[in-house]
Formats: C-alpha cells, sequence, structure tokens
C-alpha cells in the first residue's frame, strides 16, 4: 500500500517564465471597429498587437464625413446652425454658441446680458450633458454597467429642461444671432433650480460607485498616461490636458459670455492617466452646477434678443402681425450680409477648445469656415497613450479620452 | 463669386491722398514687441480683423525658419499649434492659403500666421517637426485642398478615402459633388479606383466643373497600410 505524501507547491516550485524577450509572438494585425460599441461611434483602430500588447495603432477616420465645411460654404449663418449642432451632439447648444459667438464678433452685433447670462445657463448644461453621457458609457466600457443607469438617468431629467426650453431634447437650434430663441420662464428657472440643487447628491452617487471602486482603479490608474509636455505637444485641450497638470481652461485664458464674472474653480490632475480624466471630469460637474447656481440666482433681466432688426430675426409673433417687422424678417432670412473680415473664435466645450476660423467676404454665406474640433485634435494622442498598453486597457483609454466621431469627422 | 481682398481694410474709402492732416498728429504708439520679433524673422504684419488677434503673413521660404524660432525662441514660446487651416481663392496669385493659428500658454497669446501656396506647386513645409499636432492638421488640408507638406512622415488622406481623386475644399469641386462613378479596387495591396462604365442620359450631369484646376494625381500613392511607426 502507497503512502499519500503531501506536498505543497508554491509559486517558487513552479518553472520560471522565460525572460520577456521570448514571449514575443508573431505580430497580429487586428481591425477594431468601426462597428466596435466602445470605439464610441465610429472610428476604426487598425492594431498590431505582440501578444496582449499594443505595438502600433492606426486609427482610421472619415466614416462620419458629411463635408460640413463644405455646406457653410452654400449656406447661410443662421442656417448653418443646423449643421454644428450635430458636430458634437452630446452637447449640440454648446456647438450652437461657438458659431453665434464667431459670427457676432465679425459683424460686431451686442448680445444683451440676459442672452448671453442664457447662453452662459445652456453651456453648462451642455458640459454636464455631455460629462453625464462620458460617466455612463465609460463605466459601461469599464464593466460598471448600473453607473450608465443612474446617468442617464440624470440626462434624461435634464433633457426634460431643455425640451421645455427649446422645445426639442437634442439638436434644438436655439440659438439666433444675436440672441436666443425664447426667453427663459420663470417656472422653468424654479425646475432649474431644483435639478441643480439636487444633482451634487448624484454626483457623490456616481463616485461611491467609482471613484473608490478597487476595480474601476485598477482599470483606470497608470491606463494611457502622457505627460504635460507630450499633451501639449499633440495639441491636446480641455479635460485631457487638465489632467496632466496644466491647468489651461478657455473660459479663463480667453474669457468669452459671462465667464469672467462667475466664481469656479479649474480642476487639474497630477499623473495624466486615465483615473485623473475621470477625476477631472467628475470635479468639473460640480463646479458646473456652482456656475449655474450663481447664474440662476441672479439672472439679469431685459432683453434675449438684440433689437438690432436690421441684422437679427425680429420675433416671431410681430412678424405676422407688423408690416416693418415682415419686411426685416424677409431680409434678414434672405439677404444678410455681414462685413467683410476673418474671426477666430473658441469656446471650452466639453471636449477641449472647439474653434471656427470664419472668412467672409461680405456676402450672405461664408467664404470658408474651418472648425477647430477637439475630438479630431485629442484623437491624435491616442497613439503615444496606446502603444506598449495592453490590448484589454484600449477600451479603458478610449472611454476616459472621449471623443465623438460626429465632431471629429464634421 | 466674389474674392476676398488680400487686405480687409483697404475696402472701406480711406482719405485722398493729399488732404490736408485735420487733427494733430498723435504720438505713435510704442511698437508691439511680438511684431518687432516677427517682422524681423520675415513676418509682414497683416492689418488687424474683427476678432483683433495679431496676424502675419510670411513667405513660403521663410517659414520654415520663422515657425522654429516661433516654437524654440523663449520671447515667443507658441507652445501649442490650435489650428491648421487651408483657403482657396482661385482668382489670388498665390492661390493657396495656409493659415496657422498657434497659441503661446506662457504669455497666453493666440497670433495668426498667413502661408501663401501658388496652385502651380501646391507644396509648403511641414511642421510636424516643431508641433506634433501638426500631423493630422497637415493631412486633413493635403486630403482637403491637395496642398502637399514637405517632409510629413505620413501623408495621406484622413477624412476621405484613399483613393478618392478630388480635393473637395477647392472652390471648384461643387457642393453636390461629382457624379463620381468609380468603385475602389485593390490592385497588389494597393486601393485604386476605377470608373465605372454607367450610361447616363445625356445632360445629367449636374454644374459643370472644371476640374484642369485640380490635381488629379494628388491620390492613390498610399497603400493602405500601416505606416512605419515612428520613434515616438
Amino acid at each position: 500500500m502507497t503512502t499519500l505524501t503531501e506536498r505543497i507547491v508554491t509559486v517558487a516550485d513552479l518553472p520560471q517564465p522565460p525572460g520577456e524577450g521570448d514571449l514575443h509572438s508573431e505580430p497580429m494585425e487586428l481591425s477594431m471597429g468601426p462597428q466596435h460599441p466602445a470605439t464610441h461611434g465610429v472610428l476604426q483602430c487598425k492594431l498590431i498587437l505582440d501578444g496582449e500588447k499594443i505595438v502600433r495603432i492606426d486609427p482610421v477616420m472619415g466614416y462620419l464625413h458629411r463635408g460640413k465645411e463644405k455646406h457653410a460654404e452654400h449656406m447661410t449663418y443662421q442656417q448653418f446652425f443646423t449643421l454644428t449642432d450635430r458636430l458634437d451632439y452630446l452637447q449640440p447648444l454648446a456647438n450652437e454658441v461657438g458659431w453665434a459667438l464667431t459670427v457676432e464678433k465679425l459683424a460686431g452685433i451686442e448680445v444683451p446680458a440676459r442672452a448671453q447670462a442664457i447662453r452662459t445657463i445652456i453651456c453648462e448644461f451642455m458640459r454636464l450633458s455631455a460629462h453625464l453621457v462620458w460617466a455612463g458609457i465609460g463605466g459601461v466600457d469599464t464593466g460598471a454597467v448600473s453607473m450608465f443607469m443612474y446617468a442617464f438617468r440624470d440626462r434624461e431629467a435634464l433633457f426634460d429642461l431643455l425640451d421645455e426650453l427649446t422645445g426639442l431634447r437634442t439638436n434644438q437650434e436655439y440659438l439666433r444671432i444675436g440672441g436666443v430663441g425664447t426667453d427663459l420662464p420663470a417656472e422653468l428657472i424654479v425646475k432649474m433650480k431644483a435639478w441643480i440643487a439636487d444633482f451634487p447628491a448624484h454626483i457623490d452617487q456616481f463616485e461611491l460607485l467609482l471613484t473608490g471602486n478597487r476595480i474601476f482603479h485598477q482599470r483606470m490608474r497608470g491606463v494611457g498616461q502622457i505627460s504635460a509636455a507630450q499633451a501639449i505637444d499633440l495639441g491636446v485641450t480641455g479635460p485631457c490636458l487638465r489632467a496632466t497638470g496644466v491647468g489651461v481652461d478657455l473660459r479663463r485664458a480667453r474669457p468669452y459670455l459671462l465667464y469672467p464674472q462667475l466664481e469656479f474653480d479649474v480642476p487639474v490632475g497630477t499623473r495624466g492617466d486615465a483615473y485623473d480624466r475621470y477625476l477631472v471630469r467628475i470635479e468639473e460637474m460640480r463646479q458646473s452646477t456652482r456656475i449655474l447656481k450663481q447664474l440662476l440666482d441672479q439672472l439679469p433681466a431685459g432683453d434675449w434678443i438684440a433689437k438690432d432688426w436690421k441684422n437679427v430675426l425680429p420675433p416671431k409673433g410681430r412678424v405676422y402681425t407688423s408690416m416693418e417687422e415682415m419686411i426685416h424678417q424677409f431680409k434678414t432670412v434672405t439677404d444678410w450680409c455681414p462685413p467683410k473680415g476673418e474671426v477666430y473664435q473658441a469656446t471650452e466645450a466639453a471636449n477641449g477648445e472647439l474653434g471656427f476660423y470664419l472668412l467672409s467676404a461680405g456676402e450672405s454665406h461664408p467664404y470658408r469656415v474651418k472648425i477647430r474640433s477637439p475630438s479630431f485634435i485629442n484623437l491624435q494622442a491616442l497613439k503615444p497613450m496606446a502603444i506598449g498598453a495592453w490590448f484589454g486597457d484600449i477600451v479603458a483609454i478610449i472611454a476616459s479620452l472621449h471623443f465623438i466621431m460626429g465632431e471629429c469627422d464634421r | 463669386m466674389a474674392d476676398v481682398p488680400a487686405n480687409p481694410s483697404s475696402s472701406s474709402s480711406g482719405a485722398p491722398a493729399g488732404a490736408p492732416a485735420a487733427a494733430p498728429v498723435a504720438p505713435p504708439p510704442a511698437p508691439d514687441p511680438l511684431a518687432v520679433a516677427m517682422t524681423a524673422l520675415g513676418a509682414e504684419v497683416l492689418p488687424s480683423t474683427q476678432d483683433g488677434l495679431a496676424a502675419f503673413r510670411v513667405g513660403r521660404d521663410a517659414w520654415p525658419q520663422l515657425a522654429q524660432a516661433m516654437k524654440r525662441d523663449p520671447q515667443l514660446a507658441f507652445e501649442l499649434l490650435v489650428d491648421v487651416a487651408g483657403a482657396d481663392f482661385p482668382r489670388r496669385r498665390p492661390r493657396f492659403e495656409v493659415v496657422y493659428h498657434l497659441w503661446s500658454l506662457t504669455f497666453n497669446r493666440l497670433v495668426r500666421v498667413k502661408v501663401g501656396v501658388p496652385e502651380e506647386d501646391p507644396q509648403i513645409a511641414s511642421v510636424v517637426e516643431l508641433w506634433g499636432s501638426a500631423d493630422w492638421h497637415e493631412r486633413e488640408t493635403f486630403d482637403l485642398f491637395g496642398i502637399r507638406f514637405a517632409g510629413h512622415p505620413d501623408l495621406r488622406r484622413i477624412l476621405l478615402p484613399d483613393g478618392y481623386p478630388w480635393h473637395p475644399l477647392r472652390k471648384d469641386f461643387p457642393v453636390e459633388g461629382i457624379d463620381n462613378s468609380i468603385c475602389y479596387v485593390r490592385e497588389g495591396g494597393v486601393l485604386m479606383t476605377r470608373e465605372l462604365a454607367v450610361d447616363r442620359p445625356a445632360g445629367a450631369d449636374r454644374t459643370p466643373v472644371d476640374l484642369s484646376r485640380g490635381d488629379p494625381a494628388g491620390f492613390s500613392d498610399g497603400a493602405p497600410t500601416l505606416p512605419e511607426e515612428g520613434a515616438k
């Protein structure tokens, strides 16, 4: 009869894995996207993998290219709002604000204080909307599926508010040259204030789910790290730049709207990795609620559109009853020509610097419009972030970088 | 189509030459140190436009030295290349213009630099070595205008498919597109375009376009394979 002997096997007893140099496999080409759900739209990444390590990445874009810049040359200035909505479709109104500011700077139109305040309010609501989608989708991408439900619950409530203001949930086309389409009614301000009062507690909830979550931390910490110098070299702007420790925010650096009068902090990270990008965006949501609270508490009274009927669309109600206004409406729609000149105007969109470079030949349509889209430029940082990373991390990197292909491809 | 004048302020009616000076002449403002530095590097100061940015024009040959100085000189320190935009002025010479917007984070200063590019030789020096972000900016400008960037490591189309025959942001490209009955075929690993024989009723073509001005050779020289990765 044989006796069974017990032997405890420890790691040290196992055959040692060969050195890293021996682990290389044959390079494998892998195409990720354009229909991959984690590429946030229609981005294709051609990857070369060595085992599980990414050695080369070539982002392929253009699947959503609609030629907006070409179309702009054949549209009137007011018509182009429709196309700006569909740039970053998570924050349509913020894109509209960028275009309105550009055209107004060209034509020298003064916008009343109340219209500016309403624009600032919708810019911050749009930042929240974009960051909420980012938080929800980023949660799904890293395995926290319930995050999606919490974030989209708040986003739906936010859309209800905007629906009440503009008549549409998304792609609103609410901005007008010289102001906004309708006034912000008093009862809606009460609802907005109630939403804002609740929201910080919801951010705490998100943080409870993610910030201290060990799995989330391990998926994001140290992943997709870039230095501040690299980020500046690649032209990265917005939360991705601030996560590297560069506190550059266009709301402070090249102020527009009412931002110079508002109190808010610009959060910065320290390491420039995916986790810092997450923390910066979470803190930006808190700062946005802070800005919104200040604005809604002291919303200036007055006009919501400039009463400059040679340049601005008159109110619709008056168009049907007054001859003068009807003529102005007709002239403004068919034949409004801003002066010759050129303007570059940038705003701090949710993803970074959204700029419009506009050349005008003094005609009813722009001569040339160049859209400086933050998603397009930030996407260049995917290469340094992904090379050398594990294949499994690419989804976390894409989620933390957060680009919108509608804006990227234009 | 009206053209944008090279100097926007010249369109306004100025005082007739030889008119007596109406007011006592104010002392000339102190020259802007940025303008002085840029002029020394061969740039011409452009009149300010509605956005009040400092704007400069520089020749195609002087641009690489100017770009080098703008990036490296600590007095200028333009660390961030914000934007590169092409523009097409068919009646101007040179026909194309590449417009750079550069931002100095140190001084929080945004400037615009314009470089003219002639139609006969649509080529300009690449600045990828100085600003990494120029990579995709320049690919996009090449894609949409057909302006080539000499020294770019990987000048391929970026938004439109490889093998697309035209550069659509040129003014002679119609907005409704060209009835391009082309298909994409792969020959020896290279993506090529081939015209399809489609019977079209006479007169079905849309706006006639003179594409002889275009750059029919500026495509399909890049195989759609992965490029060699640089040192980055």
